[in-house]
Parts: C-alpha cells; sequence; structure tokens
C-alpha cells in the first residue's frame, strides 16, 4: 500500500559502508575465490549498492526546498538519471549502466531516453522538476528476472522486466508505460493515494493518464487519435497480438475487445472487489471524454486541469472517486473548462 | 501425489494468471522451491509500491492442502512462470 508520505521518510536517513563498492566487485569477480564465497561477496555488492542509493534518494528528499532561493540555474537543471542492469536477477538495482546516455545497448538507451523524455515532459508542460518536484534522481533498472511480465514502481525507482517473449515484449517499449511507471512516483509524493478500492483505482488512472499525455506528446498526436488513448500498445508480444489484443487498456473504450484487460466504463458497473487496474477504467474514461472535449492536444489543457487536482492538498490518500472528480470540476472552472469537466464525469454516470 | 495451483493478481496488467501442474510436471528447481516455501512461507505482506504481483499458491499433498500468499519479492523465479494469463 502506497503510503501518504514518501516512503522514504521511513527508512533509515543515514548508513554507512566500510568496503568500497568497487572492492566488493573486483573480489566478487575473483576467481581464485571459492564460488560461494564469490556469490556472498556479490549479494553484498548489490545490497551495498541498493541502500547506498536509498541513503542518496533520503539525502536529496532532506533537503528543505525553497522555492524563493532556488536560483535560476538550477531551476534550469535537468533531472538526473542512474541506470542498472539487473542481467536477469532479482536483485535490485542491479549493476550501473555508466554512461547510458551513449550506450551502445539499445535497451539502456532507450529506457534512458524516454525517461529523460518524461522529466522533461513534467517539467516544460507542468514545471514539475522530477517525481519529487525537488529533482530527485530518477532510477531505472531493466532486464529484472527472467522472462518478467512486468514493470512496477517499488517507492524507490522503476523496474522493467523483459517479457515472457508471447503476450509481452520488454516493457519499457511502450513510452506510457515508462510514464505510467514515473507517475506513480508523483502520486506518491503528492496525495499518496492508497493501493485499494477507490483511491486504489484513482491511482492506478492517473498514472494510465499521465503516462498517455506523455506519449501524445511525445508523438505529436492530437486528442481525437485513438493511437494516443491505448495503454502498453508497445508491449503487446505476437500471442497476444494473434488474438486480436492490441493493448492492455483503451482509455477511450475501456471495455473494447482490443484490450487484454478489458474494464468497466460507468461508475454503475464498479466492482469493489476488482483489482485496482480494473475499476481505473472509469476515471480513465473519464479524462478521455474530458480531453476530446476540450479538444487539441491533451498536453495544453486538459492535462494541466488534472494536474492541478493530483497535486491539490485537498485530494487525501483515501479519496473517493466523487472527491477527486470534483477537484477536477474545481481546477477546470478556473480555466473556463467547467462544462466539459461536468459532461466527462456524466459519461461515466458518477453521481456528484 | 502432489499438486500445486498458483494464482498471480495484480501488476501492469491487473488481470488474473492462473497455472496448475502435477508433481511429475514440475522440474526439480520448482520442486525445491515448492518445499521450501511450504516449510517456511514468506510473510503475506504486498510489495512495497505499485503494480506488484501478489500470488497464491495452493498445494495438495500427503499431507493435505495449503494455501498462502507470497508478494512478488518473495516468489522464486521457478515457480513465478507458472501462472499464464488466459486470452
Amino acid at each position: 500500500m502506497l503510503s501518504s508520505i514518501p516512503v522514504r521518510e521511513n527508512q533509515p536517513k543515514s548508513c554507512c559502508f566500510i568496503i568500497p563498492l568497487n572492492i566488493l566487485r573486483n573480489y566478487a569477480r575473483d576467481t581464485s575465490l571459492s564460488s560461494q564465497a564469490r556469490t556472498k561477496l556479490q549479494e553484498t555488492f548489490a545490497e551495498t549498492g541498493r541502500l547506498r542509493m536509498i541513503r542518496e534518494a533520503n539525502r536529496i528528499a532532506s533537503v528543505t526546498y525553497r522555492r524563493s532561493v532556488v536560483s535560476a540555474a538550477e531551476e534550469a537543471a535537468v533531472v538526473q538519471q542512474e541506470l542498472f542492469d539487473c542481467r536477469q536477477r532479482q536483485s535490485l538495482p542491479g549493476r550501473p549502466v555508466h554512461n547510458p546516455d551513449s550506450s551502445p545497448n539499445p535497451d539502456v538507451k532507450t529506457v534512458y531516453s524516454v525517461t529523460a523524455n518524461v522529466a522533461e515532459f513534467y517539467k516544460s508542460i507542468l514545471n514539475r522538476t522530477s517525481v519529487d518536484n525537488q529533482g530527485l534522481d530518477l532510477v531505472s533498472s531493466v532486464h529484472y528476472r527472467v522472462h518478467f511480465d512486468n514493470a512496477f514502481w517499488n517507492g524507490q525507482q522503476m523496474v522493467y522486466g523483459d517479457g515472457d517473449g508471447e503476450l509481452f515484449v520488454e516493457f519499457y517499449k511502450s513510452p506510457d508505460v515508462i510514464g505510467h511507471e514515473l507517475t506513480h512516483g508523483v502520486t506518491q509524493y503528492e496525495s499518496g493515494l492508497q493501493y485499494e478500492g477507490e483511491s486504489g483505482a484513482l491511482n492506478e488512472s492517473i498514472s494510465d493518464v499521465f503516462g498517455a499525455v506523455f506519449n501524445q506528446w511525445l508523438n505529436k498526436w492530437p486528442t481525437n487519435d485513438a493511437k494516443g488513448w491505448l495503454i502498453g500498445a508497445g508491449i503487446m508480444g505476437p500471442q497476444a497480438r494473434a488474438k486480436g489484443k492490441t493493448c492492455l487498456r483503451d482509455m477511450v473504450n475501456p471495455s473494447a475487445a482490443h484490450c487484454l484487460s478489458p474494464q468497466p466504463d460507468s461508475y454503475k458497473n464498479f466492482d469493489p472487489s476488482a483489482d485496482v487496474h480494473e475499476n481505473s477504467g472509469i476515471p480513465n474514461k473519464a479524462f478521455a471524454q474530458f480531453a476530446q472535449g476540450v479538444g487539441g492536444n491533451a498536453w495544453d489543457r486538459a492535462i494541466k486541469v488534472w494536474y492541478r487536482a493530483c497535486t491539490d492538498r485537498r485530494l487525501s490518500s483515501t479519496a473517493m472517486f466523487v472527491d477527486f472528480a470534483r477537484l477536477t470540476i474545481d481546477a477546470a472552472q478556473k480555466e473556463g473548462l467547467e462544462a466539459p469537466a461536468q459532461a466527462a464525469w456524466q459519461s461515466v454516470a458518477l453521481p456528484l | 501425489m502432489l499438486k500445486v495451483k498458483i494464482e498471480r493478481r495484480g501488476g501492469l496488467l491487473g488481470k488474473l494468471a492462473v497455472g496448475e501442474l502435477e508433481e511429475a510436471a514440475l522440474t526439480p528447481g520448482q520442486r525445491q522451491a515448492l518445499d521450501k516455501l511450504i516449510k517456511s512461507p514468506p510473510k503475506p505482506t504486498p510489495s512495497p509500491g505499485a503494480d506488484r504481483f501478489q500470488y497464491k499458491i495452493r498445494v495438495w499433498d500427503e499431507k493435505g492442502e495449503h494455501e498462502f500468499e507470497v508478494p512478488e519479492d518473495s516468489m522464486p523465479d521457478e515457480l513465478a512462470v507458472i501462472p499464464k494469463v488466459r486470452l
């Protein structure tokens, strides 16, 4: 469950390491040592790396942010990234990838460049600096576990599996998926919507909304382009495509047969026992309707209304659909967009 | 004769995946991983963050039926591949 405050608050603020990382790594590769000893050293290396990352994240998160004293140079600073390769193992974050921006490995380069694009989207469209709005380094790990059919945010970083090659291909191959995972970090630092029931479905919907609009912005797709509302279109494997499944979810038409995981598209069909990814179809459709009602590009006006609601201090971690809907209508009103916002929530039969 | 059924929920997809195997179909690695989990089931607390998998394992053996929840971080690779999404 996501907490209402950043997860890092509950973790050690500082820790020290007696053996430098490079020494651990060198010994782990020393073939004169037994394989058991090398395995232990490798595990220690991996865990130490993880703890260092947490320590650094805590350090940055603990810096008091005072907008008034932030210099122009700091404002303009590019969000830094750290990229790791798990090499099909389970330990996170994995082996560090140095200079990922110039890596000859196309997987690394894709994750690095698309993550940079997401950070740029948040900065240029929403004036947000990284997930915490304080410039926190973005950490990603690729090649997690074996044939792993998932991507996730673990409270600290993004993690991408390679897929099984049949149902799914590599999970970083859909830009909206990278935007989706990073947005879970944003939600964690803002409302901390709890990961169950209506608040959990809102948490998931917010990740789909910002992931989809990021993808539209990246590809210059206007709101009437159906491609821009598909979630996970780039990660569908040959087996799924052969069965006519072209995406995980379709925000315009959540119950469509071409979705691998069809969702309810009306509050009348809300299922309290369902997974948070199922009920998220309801607010997903509301946003798609709103953006199309506003017209043009979703990143010009519609997403700014949703962002204002997501970062509104009145949005609690246990918010219901109606609470969030009222905040979006409130935000839309300030932009002269109240009518399409009202119509959007009416389209999913949400009583306001 | 042992039988295992594994259900997977959650993940970015959020769709139920199910897999069932008889003892003879389990690889030695899967059998070893399963025995280890039966002997010492992990805490069922879901893994932190969002889009994480949560597994439910049911085992039928000579001692009866065992059922336990396994969060993604505690699920061995050998067993994680068993549940499949039905298209």
